[in-house]
C-alpha cells in the first residue's frame, strides 16, 4: 500500500494568495506533499470561529466563499485532517505590535522586559486570526505554524512618521527580541511562529519593495506580497511537512 | 442661653442624627475645610481603599491626576496588573504614616534611597513595592530605573496637586534592624528572604505614627505651600497580625490609632482634613452593611455610599455643584483590536482582486 503524502494546508486571508502564486509559478517544488489551500479576505474571518476542532464559518455565505477556494470544496476546517497547517496573514499584525512598544521604549515612560514581554503576548493573543490558531494547536492533531501580516511595503505615506529617528536606532537590538518573545509565546500555545524573512525587510521594520505586489504603487497597495515573497514561505512550510 | 447644648443643631444628638434615622440618611458626618472642585487637582495614594477615591473621581470627571500612568496603549488588565492609575504613582499600597515618610524622604531628595532588592529565582523584587511588577524586573539596575520613575512622580504629584489624599491602614510593618527602613510586606512573604537577625517587626504607637505623618506633612508643605492633604482611614481589617494579639483586636488597636492621629491632625492643623470613609463602613450604625461575607472586602454600595458622601457634603458646605452622579463607565477598546484594522471597501476588493489572481489560472479550481 502507497504511503500517504504528508498533508498540508494553507490557510489565510488574501496573504495567503502569494504562495499560491509562488505554486503556481513553479518557485516552489511541492512534489510530496498534499497540498491544499483554505482562506477568504480578511472581513470574512469575522465570521469564523473554532469549535470541535475545525475552523467553522458562521454563516453559509462565509462557508461558500471558503470553499469556492479550495480544491475539495471544504466549506470548515478540521485540524485532523492534516499533517501541517500553515496559517498565514490571517489578520495577525506584528508591525502595530512592534511600533507600539518601540515609541514607549523611545518616548518613555520606563517599560520594564516584564511589562514589555506582556504587551507582545497579549497583543498577539488577543488577536481573533491567533486564537483561530492557537485553536488549532490545541487539538495535538496537526503541527501548526504561523506567519503574521508582513510588515508595510516601504514605505506607504501614510506610515512615513509612524518611526521616529529614536524608534528607529533600537530597532537592531531590540526586534530580534521581540520576534524572540513572539515566538517563545506561540510556542507555549503549541504554534511554530515564523518571522517575516530577514531578507524581505528594509528600513528595519518595512518590506522591500521588491517583494511588493505588482504595481504597488499605482494601486497604493502597501500590504501584499508579490510570489517570491510567497516562495520563501510556502519553502518553509513544505520542508517542516516533508520532516513529517 | 441656659446651657451649651441648648441651641446646638440636631446633628450633634445622637437620636436625632444616628438612632432614629436609617442609615443611609446618616449626613453631614464631614465638614470638610477645603472646597474640592472638579479642576481641583487631587492625587491619591496609601491603603488599598484609596484606589476607591480616584475611581470615584473619575467617574465624576473630576480632575485626579495620574503622574505615573505608564505606557500609552496598555489594555486596562495590563494597567491593572503592573498598578498603574492604582495610584497617582507606581507605589503600590503605602500602608503606614512611616513608608508614607519613606517614600517623600526618597523622591524630594531628603533621603537617601535604599540599594536594597529582593531576589527570588533569579529575578528581582522591590522591597518597598514588590507586587507592582508582575514576575519581578529583570535585573536591579531595572528595579532602579522604574523606581526612579516612581519617585520623580511622587515629587511631580507632591508639587502639582492641590488635595494629596493619603489614605492610612496600618500601624504594623517590617523593618530592617540595621537601617530602621520599612518593608511594604514582611520580608519572604511576596519576596525576599525572612531573616530575624535582620528584619524586626514593628507595631507604632501613637507618638510614633504622628511623628511620621508630622514629617511627612513637613516635607509635603514643603515642597507645596498650597497643597491640602485630606486623610482617611482605610476600613479594611487586618489580613494578619504579628502583634501576638487576636487579629481583631489587634485591627481595631491599629485602626483606633490612625483614627485618632488623623483627628488629632485635622484639629491641631489648618490644611489637614479628616473625611470619615472608616465610619461609614464600619461604624454599628451601618450594621455592617457595607462589609462582604467574609467581613473584610468592602462592597461596592459601600465604597458608592462613601463617595456619595464625599460630593455631598462637599456641596453641603460650599453649594454650587450639586452631588455629581457617576458617569456610565465606556469601557475602552482593547489595545489588540485596533491592530486588526478594518478594510474598507477598496481594500477588500483589492484583497479579492489578489485570491483571484492567484487562483483563477489553475483549472483545478476554476
Amino acid at each position: 500500500m502507497a504511503e500517504r503524502l504528508p498533508r498540508l494546508c494553507i490557510f489565510g486571508d488574501s496573504h495567503y494568495a502569494c504562495l499560491r502564486q509562488a505554486e503556481a509559478q513553479g518557485l516552489v517544488d511541492v512534489s510530496g506533499v498534499d497540498l491544499e489551500y483554505w482562506g477568504h479576505v480578511g472581513t470574512r474571518f469575522r465570521y469564523l470561529a473554532f469549535r470541535d476542532g475545525a475552523i467553522h464559518p458562521l454563516d453559509d455565505f462565509t462557508a461558500r466563499r471558503f470553499a469556492k477556494f479550495n480544491a475539495r470544496g471544504r466549506t470548515f476546517l478540521p485540524a485532523a485532517d492534516f499533517d501541517v497547517i500553515h496559517v498565514t496573514g490571517a489578520r495577525v499584525y506584528v508591525w502595530g505590535l512592534f511600533v507600539r512598544l518601540l515609541g514607549a521604549l523611545a518616548e518613555g515612560p520606563f517599560v520594564s522586559s516584564g511589562l514589555a514581554r506582556r504587551m507582545l503576548s497579549d497583543g498577539l493573543r488577543g488577536q481573533s486570526g491567533y486564537r483561530l490558531a492557537a485553536g488549532l494547536a490545541a487539538t495535538g492533531t496537526a503541527r501548526v505554524l504561523l506567519s503574521p501580516v508582513a510588515f508595510y511595503t516601504a514605505i506607504p505615506p501614510a506610515r512615513a512618521g509612524a518611526i521616529s529617528p529614536a524608534m528607529a536606532g533600537l530597532i537592531p537590538d531590540r526586534l530580534p527580541r521581540f520576534w524572540e518573545i513572539l515566538e517563545e509565546v506561540a510556542a507555549a500555545d503549541g504554534i511554530r511562529l515564523l518571522r517575516q524573512p530577514a531578507e524581505t525587510v528594509t528600513a528595519g521594520l518595512f518590506t522591500d519593495p521588491a517583494y511588493a505586489v505588482a504595481d504597488h504603487l499605482a494601486k497604493a497597495d502597501y500590504e501584499h506580497r508579490n510570489a517570491a515573497y510567497g516562495a520563501l514561505l510556502l519553502a518553509r512550510a513544505v520542508a517542516l511537512a516533508r520532516q513529517g | 442661653m441656659s446651657h451649651p447644648y441648648e441651641t446646638l443643631p440636631e446633628d450633634r444628638f445622637w437620636r436625632s442624627a444616628v438612632a432614629g434615622r436609617d442609615a443611609l440618611e446618616i449626613t453631614g458626618l464631614w465638614k470638610p475645610k477645603v472646597r474640592v472642585r472638579r479642576r481641583t487637582r487631587i492625587v491619591t495614594a496609601g491603603s488599598c481603599f484609596a484606589q476607591h477615591f480616584s475611581k470615584a473621581l473619575l467617574a465624576r470627571c473630576y480632575r485626579w491626576l495620574d503622574f505615573e500612568p505608564g505606557p500609552a496603549g496598555l489594555t486596562p488588565e495590563q494597567r491593572k496588573d503592573y498598578h498603574y492609575g492604582t495610584f497617582s504613582f507606581r507605589t503600590g499600597n503605602i500602608y503606614t504614616p512611616r513608608m508614607l515618610r519613606q517614600w517623600l524622604s526618597w523622591a524630594l531628595g531628603a533621603a537617601a534611597v535604599p540599594e536594597e532588592v529582593w531576589e527570588r529565582d533569579g529575578r528581582f523584587f522591590d522591597p518597598f513595592r514588590p507586587g507592582v511588577e508582575p514576575g519581578g524586573f529583570a535585573s536591579p539596575e531595572e528595579l532602579f530605573a522604574s523606581r526612579r520613575e516612581t519617585l520623580a512622580a511622587i515629587a511631580a504629584a507632591v508639587r502639582g496637586a492641590q488635595v494629596f489624599v493619603f489614605t492610612m491602614g496600618l500601624t504594623e510593618a517590617w523593618a530592617d534592624r540595621a537601617s530602621g527602613v520599612e518593608y511594604a510586606v514582611c520580608p519572604g512573604t511576596v519576596a525576599g528572604r525572612f531573616d530575624p537577625e535582620a528584619h524586626r517587626f514593628v507595631n507604632h504607637g501613637f507618638a510614633a505614627l504622628m511623628a511620621e505623618m508630622r514629617a511627612a506633612l513637613r516635607l509635603m508643605f514643603r515642597a507645596n505651600r498650597s497643597l491640602s492633604v485630606l486623610l482617611t482611614v482605610s476600613p479594611v481589617p487586618l489580613t494578619a497580625t504579628a502583634s501576638g494579639q487576636h487579629v481583631l483586636t489587634a485591627t481595631s488597636h491599629s485602626k483606633a490609632l490612625l483614627r485618632a492621629v488623623a483627628g488629632e491632625l485635622a484639629q491641631t492643623q489648618a490644611r489637614v482634613d479628616y473625611f470619615p470613609s472608616y465610619e461609614i463602613i464600619t461604624h454599628p450604625a451601618y450594621r455592617g452593611r457595607f462589609f462582604a461575607p467574609n467581613l473584610r472586602s468592602v462592597l461596592p454600595e459601600g465604597v458608592d455610599h462613601v463617595m456619595a458622601q464625599f460630593f455631598r457634603d462637599q456641596a453641603a458646605a460650599f453649594g454650587g455643584e450639586p452631588v455629581a452622579a457617576p458617569v456610565a463607565e465606556v469601557p475602552p477598546r482593547p489595545a489588540e483590536e485596533a491592530l486588526e484594522p478594518e478594510l474598507t471597501e477598496a481594500e477588500e476588493l483589492r484583497c479579492e482582486q489578489e485570491i483571484l489572481a492567484a487562483f483563477a489560472p489553475d483549472p483545478r479550481h476554476g
